[in-house]
């Protein structure tokens, strides 16, 4: 499993590879560059900014330049547009509560989503299912933009029990958490639940219903280790999106997060942050998927890598 | 099971309640809540409450994260806005256009107008008690012209000798017609005699800089425990995307500002409705002036509050919105088909109604405090004379007119004056209107390449002062040999060529004035875009600050102006 896990991690480095080379690609075709602004800069100008940032070298020598610098020095260059500030500054400071916020969001959703989906599955079609399936629906479709400002109305404005906004303590991350978590929650609740009834009619659960075992201890201690498997699935995935950042929640809560540096560094074709958080987002990606691939092999046993 | 049912009935109902309550515009605000004495800010007097208690000298503004605070390096508002309270240079403008000398005590301009002495007082220092030297201006010049420092900005300081050939011809920066020949004296040559430098003087790519701290840390060195600046105010923290922090500075030589701290609270762009939330829980003292706008969806509801409506303050803006018209292409060649355009539009109306801004009418490309410029020559608006124009230059009731393309960078409220435009044009002159709209970057991109040559109609245009003065209007955006590398309209009139020209290097006063007047009436004439409003700002403040004064240019609100009451 260990070699296996080894193996796997060495797989990242190719596919973050391709990613570079796809982006960079984009970059070269996309029109527009980081020195366009409203107010039009003198032609001079733009050649001594691209002069500066080694833009005005040929293409290839770029490409090689820039990958050297990540893989030798961990350089992913400096920020075109925030002059002072390096790209692992930028990440460096933003990840943390990007990854925080996200972590704790997951966190909600797997300590709510998963219980709700298998009180739904031990009484399926009665009231309490119902319910939590409108839950579902309702957190997966409305929604951060819209649910995040009611909050802060609800919360902030009108009962003044939380900051409408920021970072600087722990009260800060409960609106944005639970804004979040809402629509992994609803995934998990209905994978979790659709999963579960799939298992319930396995022949070992028959088998152990055959002998008596109460419903409850069925459901926790034998069927849902297996049900789980669709619900790691999906979970690597968001996990992996939610802790980069979410670019909605960051900006309704004005936390000061990564997730709003895909965007803006779009507009502002800031290259060498763009494709740092790219590669970030690749790598990071790359890495869920394996953890759940090992998680599934603590799940079921019959899984085996060799 | 019945217990059950009644939990999950009580859940529904609750939710049911819950989505029934929003209503689409929040109706009631109890605005005497007792709010938690909650406080995003770490060190934090107690919340602004009616109670008799004097205020701490703290000042709460909304704003973006400024990208750079290198005065060599910045060109947006929001960085300007704050290196303009943290540095400072020889001279200043107030809005009526009146100099005073900062660090200059005084200065004496040679008879042809080319060399400029500044003698600087005695007493300014940096934030780490080096006084400030004649010196610190020369460095500052020369490398802030350098074509490695790469400012954009750098066109400021072209009218000093050699300038142009440092930046981009590969002179040595060495050879700036700046010397400081002691301590306290700069002397400065012109290439030719430029009526505005010293409105360029008052900017901040020519404020001083430390040569031995930029020397020392690389472009780190505006971080706050590094950076040395000059200003009345210091810049004691800056935690990136969240909130940087200006603290009076004690050791100011001039009369020291009241305000002893001023907290930029960070929103990330596009969070208005972030800022205004946060205004309105008591977070902070005014939106500012250079990050937000109050959205449009909130402002009748702010204008129906007492409350919030007292707090409202508008202010002049030194810009002008207008639509660039490409010259070039036939049906849009002569002068009568702009004009129509432009008298079709009901102006109020896009203001108060498409666009819900704060802003005056244009009938000139320049705003006001623009010398030369001449409202009253330009036309208005007139429904019946547009038809008249336009059935003049041959299209009579648009018949024969090929479709029209109005193309903006995506924002709403542009699109809002798109389809307002088109419903317009269409009405009135029976044009119809195409609308095309791209992402930002690739708008300006666009504008200045051949596709809009060859291909465009008419894009979304606009200018802000960078400086009050007619050469940074006249001569920079209408010169047809500055027009491919600005607006690209493709206009050119060799007498209005001649007479700005001849303005720029102009230093009688009223002569200059006349020249630039005499080029209004040409541009006038010869209508080369399509004024629509000059913009004005709008923000909200709370009742206890005093002082706050936005500049005309660019928005700027000292902050040595305000105190807490």
């Amino acid at each position: 499993m260990g070699q296996y896990a080894f193996r796997r991690v060495l797989a990242v480095f190719p596919v973050l590879l391709a990613v570079y080379t796809v982006t960079f690609f984009l970059f070269q075709i996309t029109p527009g560059g980081p020195w366009d602004r409203e107010r039009p800069v003198p032609r001079e100008v733009v050649e001594n900014l691209n002069r500066k940032y080694g833009l005005d070298r040929p293409m290839w020598q770029q490409y090689v330049d820039y990958l050297a610098g990540v893989v030798t020095r961990f350089d992913f260059g400096p920020s075109y547009k925030r002059v002072s500030r390096t790209v692992t500054d930028i990440i460096g400071d933003f990840l943390p509560t990007s990854a925080t916020l996200g972590i704790v969001a997951v966190g909600l959703a797997v300590a709510i989503g998963i219980p709700l989906g298998v009180l739904s599955a031990l009484r399926p079609n009665s009231a309490l299912d119902h319910l939590a399936s409108f839950l579902a629906v309702v957190g997966y479709s409305i929604p951060s933009f819209i649910i995040g400002p009611l909050l802060i109305w609800i919360c902030a404005l009108w009962l003044g029990w939380l900051p409408t906004g920021g970072a600087d303590t722990w009260r800060h991350y409960v609106l944005p958490a639970i804004t979040l978590s809402l629509a992994p929650l609803a995934l998990f609740a209905r994978y979790t639940r659709s999963a579960l009834l799939d298992v319930t009619h396995a022949d070992y659960v028959r088998t152990a219903r055959a002998k008596g075992l109460r419903e409850s201890m069925i459901v926790v201690r034998h069927a849902l280790r297996n049900a789980l498997i669709p619900v790691a699935t999906i979970g690597g995935v968001i996990t992996a999106e939610i802790i980069v950042g979410s670019f909605y929640v960051e900006t309704v809560f004005a936390v000061p997060g990564l997730g709003r540096y895909f965007v803006t560094s779009v507009t502002d074709r800031d290259y060498p942050v763009l494709m740092g958080v790219t590669l970030l987002l690749a790598g990071i990606v790359a890495i869920a998927n394996l953890v759940v691939d090992l998680v599934y092999a603590t799940l079921d046993p019959r899984i085996r890598y060799n | 099971m019945l217990a059950l049912r009644l939990v999950g009935l009580t859940l529904i109902s609750s939710i049911v309640v819950l989505f029934a309550c929003t209503p689409s515009q929040p109706a009631t605000k109890p605005t005497d809540v007792p709010k938690a004495a909650e406080s995003s800010k770490p060190v934090e007097a107690s919340k602004p409450a009616a109670t008799a208690q004097p205020r701490e000298q703290l000042f709460r503004v909304a704003s973006t994260n400024p990208p750079v605070l290198d005065p060599g390096l910045i060109t947006d508002a929001i960085s300007i806005d704050v290196v303009n309270n943290i540095f400072e240079g020889l001279v200043a403008f107030d809005d009526k256009g009146t100099i005073s000398g900062v660090h200059a005590e005084r200065w004496e301009i040679s008879p042809d107008q080319t060399t400029y002495t500044f003698t600087l007082r005695q007493g300014p220092t940096w934030s780490d008690g080096q006084p400030v030297t004649a010196k610190d201006y020369e460095f500052a010049w020369k490398r802030n012209i350098d074509p490695k420092t790469a400012s954009d900005y750098a066109t400021t300081l072209y009218p000093v000798k050699n300038a142009v050939k440092i930046n981009t011809d590969g002179m040595e920066p060495s050879e700036l017609g700046v010397k400081a020949t002691d301590d306290r004296t700069l002397v400065v040559t012109l290439e030719e005699p430029a009526a505005y430098f010293l409105r360029l003087a008052s900017t901040w790519t020519l404020f001083p800089l430390r040569e031995d701290i930029i020397a020392k840390h690389g472009e780190k060195w505006v971080d706050p425990d590094k950076i040395v600046t000059n200003g009345p105010f210091l810049l004691r923290e800056w935690k990136q995307d969240a909130q940087l922090t200006l603290e009076r500075n004690d050791n100011y030589w001039g009369p020291k500002p009241t305000l002893q701290r001023a907290v930029y609270r960070i929103f990330p762009e596009g969070g208005s409705e972030q800022a205004l939330a946060a205004y309105e829980a008591g977070e902070i003292d005014s939106l500012g002036t250079t990050s937000f706008q109050i959205p449009a969806a909130q402002i009748g509801r702010i204008q129906n509050d007492q409350k919030l409506k007292a707090e409202l303050k508008e202010y002049a803006e030194s810009g002008t919105m207008f639509i660039t018209v490409n010259n070039r292409l036939p049906h849009l060649k002569d002068p009568r088909v702009r004009m129509a355009l432009g008298a079709a539009i009901d102006r109020n109306l896009v203001l108060t109604q498409v666009l819900r801004r704060s802003g005056t009418a244009a009938y000139t490309l320049q705003p006001d405090g623009i010398v030369g410029r001449k409202p009253d020559i330009w036309q208005k608006e007139d429904v019946a004379r547009a038809k008249q124009l336009l059935a003049d230059a041959g299209f009579p009731e648009g018949r024969g007119f090929p479709d029209l393309t109005f193309t903006y960078n995506t924002s709403e409220d542009w699109r809002l004056l798109g389809e307002h435009l088109q419903q317009r044009w269409k009405d009135t002159l029976g044009i119809n209107v195409k609308l095309d709209n791209m992402e930002f970057a690739t708008f300006l991109k666009w504008r200045r390449g051949d596709e809009w040559k060859s291909l465009g109609h008419t894009f979304r245009g606009g200018w802000f002062s960078d400086y009050e003065d007619p050469n940074n209007w006249y001569n920079v955006l209408w010169d047809s040999h500055e027009d491919p590398g600005m607006f690209n309209t493709g206009w050119a009139d060799p007498e209005y060529d001649q007479l700005v020209k001849q303005a720029q290097s102009e230093l009688d006063r009223a002569k200059r004035e006349q020249l630039y007047g005499q080029a209004e009436e040409v541009l006038a004439r010869g209508y080369p875009a399509i004024p629509v409003f000059h913009y004005g700002g709008r923000t909200l403040v709370k009742s206890y600050v005093t002082g706050f004064a936005p500049t005309r240019v660019l928005g700027l609100v000292p902050l040595r102006a305000i105190a807490i009451n």
